[in-house]
């Protein structure tokens, strides 16, 4: 009985292994990692060349060089002017329209959507300000004016807006590869002055301490504005802002690696 | 009076001189307005550029000069000076709401719905997920899309992945290092963007879900239900292990 016994335990305990080893095997049959490459840092990007003075674009002061700027606002390309960070949202400048007007009113806040629409791939509102033109309807716009004009010619694009000036909201839009567009009132080297506007905004994180906006008067490749993100806040809630509005529609996927 | 009366005669001197301008719209293209003078088309104006294109002949057009007459006013400045000297380039500030509010689709909501809320519509959350990427001509990428929408096989990723389709010439995927000559090219991605699986063609729902799995970090095969099999599915050692043991612990004990 006790040879009987221990040959019933010795199976038993093959029957346990047997049933938790395919497990354990099986679990690897999703193709097993690959062992992971030594972290290497990332090489930080190469400054551009600096470019030589040119007049100044606009009414406003002549751009700052980096250290002179002490976060005020810069013009520049895709990479912040000391090479740290590039754009979130890098839409290119082919699919970037200026500003029209459409009755007399400037589209700033429809065409900031169009960038948006094109970074995130909602065709519905691609070349919205063109769309008001024809169909007759005004520039200007605030967020009732927006639900009503997506509600048209967008009907089923999911979207947000917020008009409390709320920070974390700009950051948890960027961090999700979405476009924000914002309210912002000039006082940069394209606009000596106060303004009434809406631009996108491709990169705002107060850990890097960069913000950048794309103006949409201004759509060059070299015409982005980079400045530090208190100085960009007071732009955003200048003039009665701090609204940002956002398409819910995933941004396109990051260039493909191994 | 003789400096009204020389203001007025050069103004009516000018006159002639513009007016046989006009601007027309296009009404399939709100892109480019054309300039006209007695019945014959000078050039175009293209909004978009802020260039003016001489019309040299017939469908020659010549190289972007300043145009002979002003475009509307409206469209080469859509900005406005306001009473305190502000431009507005397209803010209707006095609509602007003095109380901050969170609006998701038109309606209020909290700032934690925002973020977080309304199914599928997280703003937090799916910067963790997946992307699927689907590259190819339009029937084929409907034909992944209808797919993903509502075959069985994908509906427990329905939620859980960034589905974007392009155009293999669309300029998000044309020059960033994706393959787009596939029927439809495939990717599925990390967050990081490091390619997880790629294919050329589409193999259907079943084999996709099953990419989607082994893609997947929580994915336990184990656990995968197969409805259609019964005891045959038990393995045969196990199986003639278990007979064993029941033939030793049941069987009669030749001692006795």
């Amino acid at each position: 009985m006790n040879q009987r016994l221990l040959l019933a335990l010795l199976i038993g305990g093959v029957l346990v292994w047997w049933y938790h080893d395919p497990q354990e095997r099986m679990r690897s049959v999703p193709a097993p990692p690959a062992p992971s490459p030594p972290i290497t840092p990332k090489p930080k990007p190469k400054p551009e060349p600096k470019k030589p003075r040119r007049p100044c674009p606009g009414p406003g002061p002549c751009p700052l060089e980096d250290k002179e700027a002490g976060g005020r606002p810069v013009e520049g390309g895709p990479v912040s002017p000391d090479g740290a960070v590039e754009l979130v949202c890098d839409l290119p400048a082919s699919e970037r329209k200026k500003n029209i007007a459409s009755q007399g009113l400037g589209c700033c806040v429809f065409r900031s959507i169009d960038y948006a629409a094109r970074w995130q791939q909602v065709p519905e509102l691609y070349d919205l300000p063109e769309q008001l033109v024809q169909a007759g309807i005004p520039g200007g716009g605030y967020p009732e004016k927006v639900d009503e004009v997506l509600a048209r010619f967008g009907p089923g694009v999911s979207y947000l807006q917020d008009t409390s000036g709320d920070a974390d909201i700009l950051e948890a839009i960027l961090k999700t590869g979405r476009m924000p567009c914002v309210t912002y009132s000039g006082r940069d080297c394209h606009y000596a002055g106060s303004i009434s506007h809406m631009v996108c905004l491709p990169y705002f994180d107060r850990q890097t301490g960069w913000a950048c906006i794309s103006d949409n008067n201004y759509p060059g490749n070299s015409e982005f504005v980079w400045m530090a993100p208190d100085e960009f806040l007071k732009r955003w809630k200048g003039g009665g802002g701090g609204w940002v509005f956002a398409l819910l529609a995933p941004p396109p996927p990051l260039p493909p690696h191994n | 009076m003789r400096v009204m009366i020389s203001l007025i005669v050069c103004l009516l001197a000018a006159l002639p001189a513009l007016a046989g301008y006009e601007w027309h719209t296009f009404p399939d293209d709100a892109d480019q307005l054309s300039l006209w003078r007695d019945g014959r088309q000078l050039g175009n104006w293209r909004i978009s550029t802020r260039e003016y294109l001489p019309l040299v002949a017939p469908g020659t057009w010549g190289d972007p000069c300043p145009p002979p007459y002003p475009p509307p006013q409206d469209v080469i400045a859509p900005g406005k000076v306001e009473l305190d000297g502000t431009i507005n380039f397209g803010l209707e500030r006095a609509c602007l709401p003095a109380a901050g509010k969170h609006l998701l689709n038109g309606k209020e909501v909290s700032k934690d719905e925002l973020l977080q809320a309304l199914g599928p519509l997280r703003l937090t959350d799916d910067s963790q997920w997946p992307s699927l990427t689907i590259i190819g001509p339009e029937a084929a990428r409907h034909k992944v899309l209808s797919d993903l929408q509502s075959s069985p096989f994908l509906a427990p990723w329905k939620d859980r992945l960034k589905v974007q389709d392009y155009a293999p010439d669309h300029w998000a995927v044309r020059d960033a290092g994706f393959v787009t000559t596939g029927q439809p090219t495939i990717y599925c991605q990390a967050p990081d963007g490091t390619v997880l699986h790629r294919q050329d063609e589409y193999r259907g729902p079943a084999a996709l879900a099953e990419v989607l799995r082994q893609v997947d970090p929580h994915y336990q095969p184990e656990k995968d239900p197969d409805l259609n099999k019964g005891w045959t599915s038990i393995p045969w050692p196990l199986l003639i292990s278990g007979v064993m043991l029941l033939f030793l612990l049941l069987g009669k004990d030749e001692k006795r």
